[in-house]
């Protein structure tokens, strides 16, 4: 069980952070960075090395606009654009080149190549096993495994046997492990909260589990909570995460930028705070200090706002994200925290602060997604 | 007995002669086949004919390529298959092995068959489950009367006329409602003909009805013993009846409680899984 860094623009200090030390593993990035300065950064983690599960994600489902560094790698060439992509010859060769920069970087394990599907139907998971395998034919013998990498239309799973039919098709493969991707249309830093999909999303992870498949949740927020209780082994997130999710324009976004605010992350309202946000509730006595302080970047965000130096603190935002997460997904795995009992915790916090009639900053900032997510629960 | 194809006796005799062989006796007749006992150099063999139609010869041709390709003591022996034309018909023959031994049907027909011989008989079959499964197969039928005894205890799977090959495109029209396979012992994929659910995992839910069975003596999903109530309620995927889940709980065969789940997702994943649940270890 453990929490993955899911690498994204300038991540890398992150991965030698002491104090994220608990991540167990990196799922890197050929749209941030080329193969070589790939290479350069794990040699430069040294020991850190060895205690890393690294998983190379060949990213196929980046949208056509600005690739990045993708071109840079074995397994993107010219030829993408005016590829057949529904020729399984096609994919095959990616394979060999995914094989071939797998070994070359010395990655654990790489996830199978997996596009975008119109329909995310019976034919396309078919297709999703299909490369899997030709991948895992070619890593057999080789110290790397294969992942198979299932994108999974996440309102679709409101339909009953929808999860199960995806489960039953997924675990045909005699690769164990599951790299699932859920994609949907949702706005940045904001939850799900369709409780029948979210239940879906749930009994997906569960029955694979279940089937003795080692689920990596890509992708994941502050969801990860969820995705946990369902029993997901492993999730990944990056410090991105705490401004959005999977969708399929996510790359479309400016990496980085002057609109880019810091967010605090709150382990008691499970949300994002803007810092007017966090001040408010500091004011009102509805944020406990104390308690958030037990994240060392929240103490340092505490110090930086009571200081009122106007010190810009979106590095610690960051940091605090990728703590609460990883922190978090420790405890819940290893039975230490109960997140029924969390999220009805959070969902009484929230309505204290509807009954003292406060207005967050952020409209859709009302905990709504606390009571779908707790809905979400009893229908799995 | 199925009334089957019409009597072919004549036919038969003529290719015995042919090959130097004698005729025994007709031992029986299926949808498609019928089966005669003939006796060459002292050993006896099974020999089926069928006369051919355009839509049955791929299906005779998967048979013979299926078993061609499989080496195992729990699946049936097919030593030729071939086309034959006699006057302006087509006939498919095939020579099989002979299991003198009779079905399980029968067996079930006569009385309950022990515990133990079941579950050496679920062993057996899974085990050829995993020998079809490593060369991209479904049987897709598995029945009491397609479940043949070599000796008193040495069971064989026969009738490989729908074997559904993973590799090769599928015989079936997806516009039916019904995909191949006898609906009292199918599993609800092959009864809504949802053909990308179709794996070996199909088989291990025909193998573990049958075994339930013979366990419990009713149809494991209808304790009522109403064939009709049991196809509707594998088809609506309903959950195994309280009464048949406890009877094979208390009967030491959970295994198979798990092998009837409705989602192949839910089953046991791999043979060896499904062997090891069997066998208690």
């Amino acid at each position: 069980m453990s929490s993955y860094h899911q690498m994204g623009h300038d991540s890398w200090n992150l991965v030698t952070e002491a104090a994220l030390s608990s991540f167990g593993g990196l799922v890197l990035s050929p749209v941030n960075d080329s193969p070589g300065q790939v290479s350069e950064k794990l040699a430069i983690l040294g020991p850190r090395r060895d205690h890393l599960d690294i998983i190379l994600d060949p990213q196929f489902y980046k949208p056509k606009s600005d690739r990045g560094s993708l071109t840079d790698w074995l397994h993107i060439d010219n030829n993408f654009d005016t590829a057949d992509l529904a020729n399984m010859g096609w994919w095959t060769e990616r394979c060999h080149r995914l094989a071939e920069q797998g070994e070359q970087l010395g990655v654990n394990a790489i996830a199978s190549p997996a596009a975008i599907p119109r329909a995310f139907d019976a034919a396309y998971y078919d297709w999703v096993i299909e490369c899997a395998e030709a991948l895992q034919s070619l890593l057999d013998g080789q110290k790397t495994s294969a992942l198979i990498t299932a994108l999974v239309h996440v309102p679709e799973l409101a339909q009953q046997g929808t999860a199960d039919r995806i489960a039953s098709i997924l675990t045909r493969s005699r690769i164990s492990r599951v790299y699932l991707v859920f994609v949907d249309e949702g706005a940045p830093r904001t939850q799900r909260t369709d409780s029948e999909a979210l239940a879906g999303a749930m009994s997906l992870i569960r029955t694979l589990e279940s089937a003795g498949s080692r689920v990596l949740l890509a992708f994941s927020g502050l969801d990860m909570l969820i995705w946990k209780f369902a029993g997901a082994t492993d999730v990944a997130t990056g410090k991105f995460f705490n401004l959005r999710r999977f969708v399929p324009g996510r790359w479309d976004d400016p990496a980085e930028g002057g609109r880019v605010l810091p967010y605090w992350t709150d382990n008691d309202f499970i949300a994002w705070f803007r810092e007017e946000d966090v001040r408010l509730l500091l004011r009102l006595g509805l944020l406990d200090r104390k308690r958030a302080s037990a994240n060392p970047y929240s103490r340092e965000i505490l110090a930086l706002l009571d200081g009122r130096s106007g010190e810009p603190w979106l590095r610690l935002g960051w940091r605090q994200y990728m703590y609460w997460f990883a922190q978090r997904e420790a405890e819940i795995g290893t039975g230490n925290v109960d997140v029924r009992d969390m999220l009805e915790h959070t969902d009484q916090l929230w309505l204290d602060l509807e009954k003292r009639r406060v207005r967050l900053f952020e409209r859709p900032n009302n905990g709504e997604w606390i009571r779908a997510w707790l809905n979400a629960l009893l229908l799995l | 007995m199925s009334p089957g194809p019409r009597d072919l006796a004549d036919f038969a005799r003529v290719l015995c002669q042919q090959r130097n062989c004698s005729l025994i006796r007709e031992l029986g007749a299926g949808a498609h086949k019928r089966a005669y006992l003939i006796e060459k150099d002292g050993a006896q063999f099974a020999l089926k004919i069928a006369p051919i139609t355009a839509s049955l010869k791929p299906r005779f041709e998967r048979e013979a390529a299926a078993l061609t390709g499989c080496a195992h003591p729990a699946v049936a022996q097919l030593h030729e298959a071939y086309a034959v034309t006699s006057g302006n018909e087509e006939f498919w023959v095939s020579i099989e092995e002979y299991l003198p031994g009779g079905t399980l049907a029968e067996r079930f027909a006569v009385g309950r068959v022990g515990h133990s011989l079941i579950r050496s008989i679920g062993l057996s079959l899974a085990d050829a489950l995993d020998h079809l499964r490593d060369r991209n197969l479904v049987h897709r039928d598995i029945k009491p009367a397609n479940i043949l005894f070599r000796t008193s205890d040495a069971v064989v799977l026969t009738d490989f006329g729908i074997v559904r090959m993973l590799d090769a495109p599928s015989l079936t029209q997806d516009f039916l409602p019904q995909g191949p396979g006898t609906p009292l012992y199918a599993s609800a994929e092959q009864l809504l003909n949802e053909k990308e659910l179709i794996d070996w995992r199909t088989d291990q839910f025909c193998l573990a009805t049958v075994l339930a069975q013979g366990i419990l003596g009713w149809h494991p999903f209808a304790p009522e013993n109403d064939p009709m109530l049991a196809i509707a309620r594998v088809a609506k995927r309903q959950p195994l009846p309280a009464k048949s889940r406890n009877g094979l709980i208390e009967s030491e065969f959970s295994a198979l409680v798990k092998a009837l789940a409705s989602w192949p997702a839910q089953r046991h994943r791999f043979p060896k899984d499904f062997k090891a649940a069997l066998s208690g270890k």
